[in-house]
């Protein structure tokens, strides 16, 4: 089981949203951590086959993810998830069922079970239009696992949820990933944290880095400071550094900072989150650096 | 193919679970039960501001003469009966006429007159269509012996009218020997109404189809089901097919079920007793060579009805697979409908133009435009407009199936 992007290249007009992007995907589970326009959502619509690359291959098992036999082992919830307002939530399971080749009988049977699994038996008849957006997601959620898939793809599967369902649902991604692959973007990194195998770290159409949440944190390891000093000391770091946390206390500016030498003499050395790598890579103040050096090289 | 039945099923299901479905169809209903019903409650004979006769007693008499007729053929003898008769009423009724003194005597004399007159407004009507052909012509001496001659001048004159080559000339000709002389005659009302308004009533329903078919592509999009649909199994393949066949056989299950509807009014308002009367008794088909009765004529416009809204469904669908909202679908199907309702005017004195005009699927609604006097020649061969436009149609319709079928299949979600 494995999933190859090879040398995958998507271009829009001025904007090249994935560049080159070469990867394997094995059994497990993967975080695609990312800005938005990063490529993520680029990335997972080419995996899906409802984008075409303009230059690269997508494979699976030496298959294209253009055929049908591909597309019989794919659950995809997109990140904009669509729905039929007039339709309750058992037909439109039913109705995915049908689009996936899964027997009226199997179906039923396997849309029940979802529902029950994502809470939502008990609105199984009502229509799709009077749920809620946790609602919504939940069934898109549904609809995913419809087929048992071996590729699943998950857009931003837990935005709209509330906590105890995001819980609910990060084990439930954990235990579906012993068997499959899983590949999953969000912006709440805590989710990536604890259910992730592998984390892809994505930035202007590439992936900057890739591996499990120790090798990914070796990057920022030594690198993150917490320090307390006075609002005009601290503007000055603020200016000059990728700032994560600020907090006025009373004995002056709290900041949680990233940068390769001590920033300040009183600034004490903290073990890094993924929540500090995400922040690090995608602040203002590091994009505005990236920003001015890009100009500057052209 | 069993799960392609079960997709068109589910779609099918998504065009009933839409309320503008039902307001559409509604509407279109209404208006087909107004068409004919409508006929009953409006349109009193009024003179001078008093009613002589409701509309339906008006078309009851008619009706009850001519499916009770003594003479049943257009010939001599009923043109001289059509004389005598009104001339025996000029005598019995002329005081009446002239001196009115009261209400009574005088809706006493038209409805006289009405019944009088009933077997033979038809024939009157014929006459009058003639005269409008043969300016020069004293219409008085029309007297039965010579009726089909002067028809024959009338036809002569329409083909100079419309520049119609030679050999269409000839094929109509040919065709005018074919239809057996004198015409049948009788009740030609059901058919005459039906043949009326089946133009008005096919182009409020193709609009209605197209405003149900839609979204059936570009619905996925706007709904964002489209990434779904096309990441599943049959996304690129069955469901498309499914789709297809869902708006045609909406077409034409629609098409065929309002038909019904309508005839089914029609028999109960005018009767379809005159089944078997050639299409020359009847003002549509007056000006007409086909040799065929009116039950065969029916047929022909109903099947070449259910083909134009099948057509009309297909261009609905090709431009949904193109577009990107359902709402320009609309657009483009209004205009696509419409035009050709107001283009049959102007482009009337250029063929080319004209001959387009016709074939599209708004004019193959008109019964008269399917069998236009303006044919399709291939080779020594000349084709009516019910003959060739159906088999392009299909053509096209494949064709247009075809490239729904790719645009659907390649849709990139960006």
């Amino acid at each position: 089981m494995e999933l190859i992007f090879d040398r995958v290249t998507k271009q829009y007009k001025n904007k090249l949203a994935v560049d080159r992007v070469s990867i394997s995907l094995k059994k497990g589970v993967y975080g695609l951590l990312g800005a938005n326009g990063a490529g993520k959502t680029t990335l997972m619509r080419m995996m899906c086959g409802v984008l075409k690359p303009d230059s690269g291959e997508i494979l699976y098992d030496g298959m294209k993810v253009e055929e049908e036999a591909y597309r019989d082992i794919l659950g995809y919830l997109p990140q904009e998830f669509g729905y039929y307002p007039e339709f309750s939530a058992m037909d439109f399971l039913m109705y995915l069922a049908s689009l996936k080749g899964i027997p009226k009988k199997q179906a039923r049977g396997k849309a029940l079970e979802l529902l029950e699994l994502t809470n939502l038996s008990l609105a199984a008849k009502k229509k799709i239009k009077t749920f809620s957006g946790g609602m919504k997601q939940r069934l898109g959620i549904a609809q995913a696992l419809l087929n048992n898939p071996k590729v699943l793809v998950l857009d931003e599967p837990t935005a709209g949820l509330d906590p105890k369902e995001r819980v609910k649902f990060r084990n439930l991604i954990s235990e579906l990933g012993k068997e499959r692959i899983v590949l999953l973007s969000t912006h709440i990194v805590s989710d990536v944290e604890h259910i992730a195998d592998v984390i892809l770290v994505m930035k202007a159409g590439r992936i900057i880095h890739q591996g499990s949440l120790e090798e990914i944190m070796k990057t920022i390891d030594g690198k993150v400071w917490e320090c307390t000093v006075e609002e005009q000391r601290a503007e000055s770091l603020m200016a000059k550094y990728s700032v994560l946390n600020i907090r006025q206390e009373k004995e002056g500016t709290f900041l949680r900072l990233v940068c390769d030498k001590k920033p300040v003499e009183s600034a004490v050395s903290v073990e890094a989150s993924l929540e500090d790598l995400y922040l690090y890579y995608f602040s203002d103040t590091r994009q505005e650096k990236e920003g001015k050096e890009g100009s500057c090289g052209r | 193919m069993r799960e392609v039945c079960i997709l068109t099923g589910y779609e099918y299901k998504k065009i009933f679970k839409k309320r503008s479905t039902w307001i559409a169809l509604g509407v279109v209903l209404l208006w087909t039960l107004f068409a004919g019903f409508g006929a009953l409650i409006v349109g009193d004979y009024v003179v001078e501001g008093e009613k002589v006769a409701s509309r339906y007693q008006i078309i009851k008499q008619e009706r009850e003469a001519l499916e009770h007729l003594e003479i049943k053929n257009l010939n001599q003898e009923l043109i001289e009966k059509a004389r005598e008769d009104m001339e025996v009423f000029a005598e019995n009724h002329g005081d009446l006429a002239y001196s009115w003194e009261t209400e009574e005597s005088r809706i006493e004399y038209w409805k006289n007159y009405h019944k009088a007159f009933a077997p033979y407004k038809n024939l009157d009507t014929l006459l009058s269509m003639m005269g409008n052909w043969l300016e020069e012509a004293d219409m008085a001496a029309v007297d039965g012996t010579n009726f089909y001659e002067y028809r024959h001048r009338m036809m002569e004159n329409i083909f100079e009218g419309e520049g119609l080559s030679e050999g269409e000339i000839a094929f109509h000709q040919k065709e005018d020997a074919k239809i057996k002389t004198p015409y049948a005659y009788g009740n030609t009302l059901g058919f005459e109404n039906y043949f009326r308004m089946q133009a008005s009533n096919f182009i409020f329903l193709a609009f209605a189809v197209a405003i149900i078919l839609a979204p059936m592509f570009a619905g996925e999009y706007t709904c964002g089901m489209d990434a779904l649909v096309l990441s599943s199994l049959y996304g690129k393949n069955k469901v498309i097919k499914a789709k297809l066949l869902t708006g045609i056989s909406f077409g034409i299950l629609a098409a065929f079920g309002f038909s019904a509807v309508f005839l089914l009014e029609i028999q109960a308002i005018y009767g379809l007793s005159g089944w078997n009367l050639p299409i020359q008794v009847s003002v549509t088909g007056f000006y007409l060579n086909l040799p065929v009765n009116l039950l065969g004529f029916l047929g022909i416009a109903t099947g070449c009805c259910i083909l134009a809204t099948c057509m009309t469904a297909m261009v609905v669908m090709f431009c949904s697979a193109k577009m990107k909202t359902a709402f320009g679908v609309i657009i483009v199907s209004f205009v696509f409908i419409f035009a050709p309702v107001f283009l049959l005017n102007i482009v009337v004195k250029f063929r080319f133009l004209l001959m387009l005009v016709l074939s599209m699927p708004t004019s193959m609604f008109y019964p008269r435009s399917l069998a236009s006097h303006q044919l399709l020649s291939v080779g020594n061969h000349y084709f009516y407009f019910f003959q060739w436009v159906p088999v392009v149609y299909l053509c096209l319709m494949a064709g247009l199936a075809f490239w729904s079928y790719r645009s659907f299949k390649n849709h990139q979600i960006r």
